[in-house]
């Protein structure tokens, strides 16, 4: 069972190599076809011909595309994703300092959108049909509806501005302290967790319906058993699956969503440092970052694999 | 345990079959459902007991209200159904009084159930041993590590070979009459007097049904247990029952013992399922059908209900509405004319 539970994340990690890889070049190919020129971006205004060249061979612009790309792999594969022309700053270990931000704050969002999707979901299916049911629907079209940058400048008015409860801005992070930390990570992962809770509130209503249909959900209470742990147990488990496939897409959503959501916040995250180093041209801190993002992405489809054949057991014997 | 306050059993106008030895009693059983034409009564004042250590078969074709019936004496009625009369008593509780929460308490103590494709009625994302064992766990406050050691037993009792090995597998790596074992240790783990089996072998091939219904007959002679065999196969009546009730359109319209009621039926409908049934000794004969089918509950007549599709139909006698009546001890029938036709049975 263990053995057979490490074969196939070591294949799936086989696996992810080549996607990794092609991701990598495909950014790269993209940052050779865009027109931002970072030479021009640092010689200032009206550089001479003479000085851009200079620039260009500093920064290594001018050798050939394969070349630049075969250097920078071999680099990125010993974990250096270059430095910074423009800020000067060692990528990886700029990253490696914001990556943790934005975890914290995804894990946070999910744990909101979890909360709202099961609560929502679950009452809706218990009541199926039923005015509660039609409700918790209405909620989650709502919710639906309110782009995080939406939710973010209304949770700001109500729960920082007219009740300052939480700070508007600024960030603490997970060693300043968990109370710290909630208070300036709170809004933000919740503006983050509205859309994603209400997918999730959708997927477990309609996942729990088909569920308590089953007929092991009559003889689950043939048996004595209480709606409590019907629903919990035997419920529960066979309905994962689809929750936990849309668990994996709301999460990678999430991190593009943690873009928009840092900005506004002002946290120092990976959602920021894409949005300056797109604004600066700083395609080398662009290129690590979107690395960073694409192992993300991958290690969580990994986990959404590997959860199938926890929750069901025919598929563990292949 | 208040909830499950010992009935007075009900003032025994039938005596006949003694009401202290009845492990279920339906009184006038009426389950009512919720339809697009309003609230329609699917299964209309059925009288039924089960004694200890009997087989009681309730026969019929589909749609008759055999197994609404079963699963209002489980309290197992889907939302859209209700207990609209009568009552239903299982071991001296009064189950159709019982709210869903002593219901539970009731369920798989006194009175347990199986049912047809024992496979979709296993939940596949546990083990089997741990849905039987969590039965023991439930009811008897049992730890895992006991409850599971009784289940090992118990997979014993129901003929699984290599029981302390397959406690532990799933659903899906036992045919469909393992299923059903398990599903027989399930039923039994917290001793309960009645089991219900509702179509227990119809899903299994021919082979499968025998040991299958030979391992249920072997238990409840063993345990003792009241057994109400819900199945539309003659067959399997002859082999298993002691006495049988034949409902039809919601109604039991012939009662008695098995015996008696295979050999000198006295409801058209019983006659002419036993003239549909396959038997080699009547090999060569053409085999018996029903014409029609069973109407549904909406446009269940006021009359005899089977007078639309009976051969023995007269118009002013069937015309009306029939009731039960004890034709000889025990033997009841809801036909006008019972006595006075000939219906043919089967010959021993």
């Amino acid at each position: 069972m263990v053995m057979r539970m490490i074969s196939f994340i070591g294949k799936r990690l086989l696996l992810a190599v080549p996607t990794i890889v092609l991701v990598t070049f495909l950014v790269f190919l993209l940052m050779e076809l865009s027109p931002t020129d970072p030479a021009a971006t640092l010689a200032g205004d009206n550089p001479t011909p003479e000085r851009l060249a200079e620039i260009r061979a500093a920064l290594g612009l001018d050798r050939p595309f394969w070349e630049r790309y075969l250097d920078w792999g071999a680099a990125a594969l010993h974990g250096d994703f270059g430095v910074s022309p423009i800020t000067h700053q060692a990528v990886t270990s700029d990253l490696m300092f914001r990556l943790p931000i934005t975890v914290s704050l995804v894990v946070l969002a999910l744990f909101f959108a979890v909360v709202m999707g099961v609560v929502l979901g679950t009452v809706a299916a218990l009541n199926r049909g039923g005015a509660v049911d039609w409700a918790m629907n209405a909620i989650a079209n709502i919710l639906l509806a309110v782009p995080p940058f939406v939710a973010a400048i209304l949770l700001v008015l109500f729960f920082a501005i007219l009740s300052p409860a939480f700070p508007a801005t600024g960030y603490a992070t997970l060693s300043d302290g968990i109370g710290p930390w909630l208070q300036f990570s709170t809004l933000p992962a919740l503006s983050l967790a509205t859309i994603p809770g209400a997918l999730l509130a959708r997927q477990v209503r309609s996942a729990l319906v088909d569920t308590l249909e089953e007929d092991y959900i009559r003889t689950a209470r043939a048996k004595g058993l209480r709606r409590g742990a019907i629903v919990a147990k035997h419920a529960a488990k066979n309905a994962a699956p689809p929750v936990v496939t849309v668990l994996g897409l709301v999460l990678t959503s999430m991190i593009g969503g943690a873009v928009v959501v840092e900005k506004i916040f002002a946290i120092p995250g990976l959602g920021s440092v894409s949005v300056d180093s797109v604004l600066n041209g700083d395609l080398v801190t662009l290129q690590g970052l979107i690395v960073v993002v694409a192992l993300v992405v991958t290690a969580v489809n990994l986990a959404v694999d590997a959860s199938y054949g926890y929750f069901n057991p025919r598929l563990r014997a292949r | 345990m208040s909830a499950l306050e010992t009935v007075p059993p009900p003032a025994a106008a039938d005596g006949a079959d003694g009401a202290d030895d009845a492990v279920l009693r339906t009184t006038d059983l009426t389950v009512e459902v919720s339809t697009e034409h309003g609230w329609v009564t699917i299964v209309d004042g059925v009288d039924l007991t089960v004694g200890r250590n009997e087989i009681v078969g309730l026969v019929g074709e589909s749609g008759s209200g055999k197994t609404v019936t079963s699963l209002s004496v489980m309290g197992l009625l889907p939302k859209n159904a209700r207990i609209s009369r009568g009552t239903v008593d299982v071991m001296g509780s009064r189950i159709s009084a019982l709210k869903e929460r002593q219901l539970a308490d009731v369920r798989g103590v006194k009175a347990a159930m199986i049912f047809q494709e024992p496979r979709r009625c296993l939940n596949p994302a546990f083990t089997v041993g741990d849905q039987v064992a969590e039965s023991l766990r439930r009811h008897r406050g049992w730890s895992r590590k006991r409850a599971m050691q009784h289940t090992v037993e118990l997979f014993e009792l129901v003929e699984i070979p290599d029981a302390a090995r397959r406690v532990r597998q799933y659903p899906h790596e036992f045919s469909g009459g393992m299923c059903q074992r398990v599903m027989l240790a399930m039923a039994l783990a917290c001793d309960p007097m009645l089991l219900i089996a509702d179509e227990p072998t119809t899903a299994l091939d021919v082979t499968v049904q025998r040991q299958v219904l030979e391992l249920i007959r072997r238990l409840q002679g063993e345990l003792g247990l009241g057994v109400l065999l819900i199945t539309h196969d003659l067959g399997v009546v002859a082999e298993m029952c002691d006495r049988v009730a034949v409902m039809y359109a919601g109604q039991v319209v012939e009662q008695g013992a098995a015996d008696a009621l295979f050999h000198d039926p006295s409801h058209p409908y019983t006659s002419a399922l036993l003239q549909s049934m396959l038997e080699p000794t009547r090999r060569g004969e053409p085999l018996g059908f029903i014409p029609g089918v069973v109407p549904p509950p909406h446009e269940f007549p006021p009359t005899c209900r089977f007078q639309a599709r009976c051969a023995h139909a007269v118009d002013e006698q069937c015309r009306r509405p029939v009731a039960l009546r004890e034709l000889s001890a025990h033997h009841l029938s809801r036909c006008e004319r019972a006595g006075e036709i000939d219906l043919p049975g089967v010959t021993p």
